[in-house]
């Protein structure tokens, strides 16, 4: 019975320091640009049924600050705030805004969009602009 | 620091906005002394929902998750936007009368209790903008270490509130040069104006939260036009105008068609009420012909 019990911690030890692992590696982040010119998807087990893009809130920095999207699809946002402050994620041409405490997360449906641009910011720094860059797809 | 002021001030002007086209619509009208304490006690609730609401927000207690929470901003914007063309149709049916009724003793509670109206906005209002500007003074709050910074911090905050403060009395300032007719139509229109804001982000957050999972035809999400080159609702005019008057600078088939059902069923029900007043008063009219 120990043994099986050592076993499965350790089974529980290896599996999140991978996950762990895995949430860090970069590849998984927006900030990088694709073959096909648009933004990283990132790959959240919480969401899987929409293209899912990663904006991260860091004191006023907006990681990344320009997103590119394909148009006329529906994808879903994850917006944490990494930095030290609360932030707020608002867009009122993507009629969003939520408030995020430090360390907190959300998730947004944006609706399909089309080919234009539209501005995105934290309302509590509203000197840094980040903008979603929507592009057809070929 | 500068921060500090800047969001202070700007998170509650919106309030203070709100709260202002209240009072002067209230102001010169009978009854408006009764109102102001319902205007004032809507304040204070308002901070308590402020912060309420901010306890959700960082996580203290978790009785709203994110659907429900949805669900209670956009119940509580459609409420609020309800209100107001009930409040302007209210005043517009009394507003004659009350005087009379005021000086004659003849006041019934059925007419005060009206002013529960303007009780709820000026609390969703504070409420709203407050317990954003609750949640980032308090976030701020922890951040710091030594007596100084309290100190830059407190003065920060009351520079902010002091600034909204004052644009707010230069607005109420010029609302006395208008004359009165032209006051009450002006705030009236401003009222209704804003209705169809809150109106339209309650439809915002229906469309982004629980209709999400649904896709509506094509036409509902494609962008109507594109001004944002001339005024853009993220630059802090626009985004004054959005919150007051519904203005948006690249909308979808959704927005226009949400704030086109507003304003219908807005002037249908305003019209709707002129006429009913209209067929009573030619029976009032008949009627004494007939004695």
């Amino acid at each position: 019975m120990k043994l099986i019990g050592v076993f499965f911690l350790s089974l529980l030890c290896v599996l999140t320091t991978m996950k762990v692992w895995a949430a860090e590696s970069g590849a998984q982040k927006s900030t990088q640009i694709d073959a096909n010119g648009f933004s990283q998807q990132t790959h959240d087990p919480r969401y899987t049924k929409l293209p899912t893009y990663l904006i991260e809130m860091k004191d006023g920095a907006l990681l990344p600050a320009e997103l590119i999207v394909p148009a006329k699809t529906k994808f879903r946002l994850v917006v944490k705030n990494i930095g030290s402050k609360p932030a707020e994620f608002e867009s009122n041409q993507l009629r969003q805004e939520k408030v995020l405490f430090m360390g907190a997360n959300t998730s947004l449906v944006i609706t399909p969009l089309d080919v234009g641009s539209y501005d995105y910011y934290d309302d509590f720094a509203p000197a840094a602009r980040g903008k979603i860059t929507v592009k057809a797809q070929d | 620091m500068g921060q500090i002021i800047f969001v202070v001030c700007r998170e509650s002007i919106e309030a203070l906005l709100v709260i202002g086209i209240l009072y002067a619509w209230m102001n010169g009208r009978p009854g408006a002394q009764k109102g102001k304490i319902w205007l004032v006690a809507g304040i204070l609730a308002g901070f308590g929902l402020a912060g309420l609401l901010t306890l959700t927000l960082i996580g203290v207690t978790d009785i709203l998750g994110g659907a429900a929470r949805d669900w209670f901003e956009i119940g509580m914007l459609t409420f609020a936007s309800i209100l107001i063309v009930q409040m302007v149709m209210w005043m517009r049916a009394h507003g004659r009368t009350m005087k009379k009724d005021l000086e004659q003793g003849l006041e019934k509670s059925t007419q005060s209790s009206n002013w529960w109206g303007v009780f709820f906005l000026a609390m969703i209002a504070v409420g709203r903008e407050g317990s954003e500007t609750v949640m980032f003074l308090y976030g701020s709050l922890l951040q710091l270490d030594s007596f100084a910074s309290y100190v830059n911090f407190f003065v920060a905050a009351a520079i902010g509130l002091a600034l909204a403060m004052i644009l707010f009395f230069l607005l109420q300032i010029g609302g006395k040069y208008i004359s009165w007719k032209w006051f009450f139509r002006v705030t009236e229109t401003m009222l209704l104006f804003l209705g169809a804001a809150l109106f339209l982000t309650a439809a915002g957050k229906l469309l982004g939260g629980p209709l999400a999972v649904t896709d509506l035809p094509a036409w509902m999400y494609s962008t109507v036009w594109d001004i944002s080159g001339v005024l853009s609702d993220s630059s802090v005019f626009g985004g004054l105008l959005a919150s007051l008057f519904a203005y948006r600078s690249q909308p979808i088939g959704w927005d226009l068609l949400m704030l086109g059902v507003y304003w219908v069923l807005v002037l249908l029900v305003l019209r709707w009420q002129l006429r009913g007043r209209e067929s009573q008063a030619k029976r009032a009219a008949s009627v004494v012909e007939a004695n």
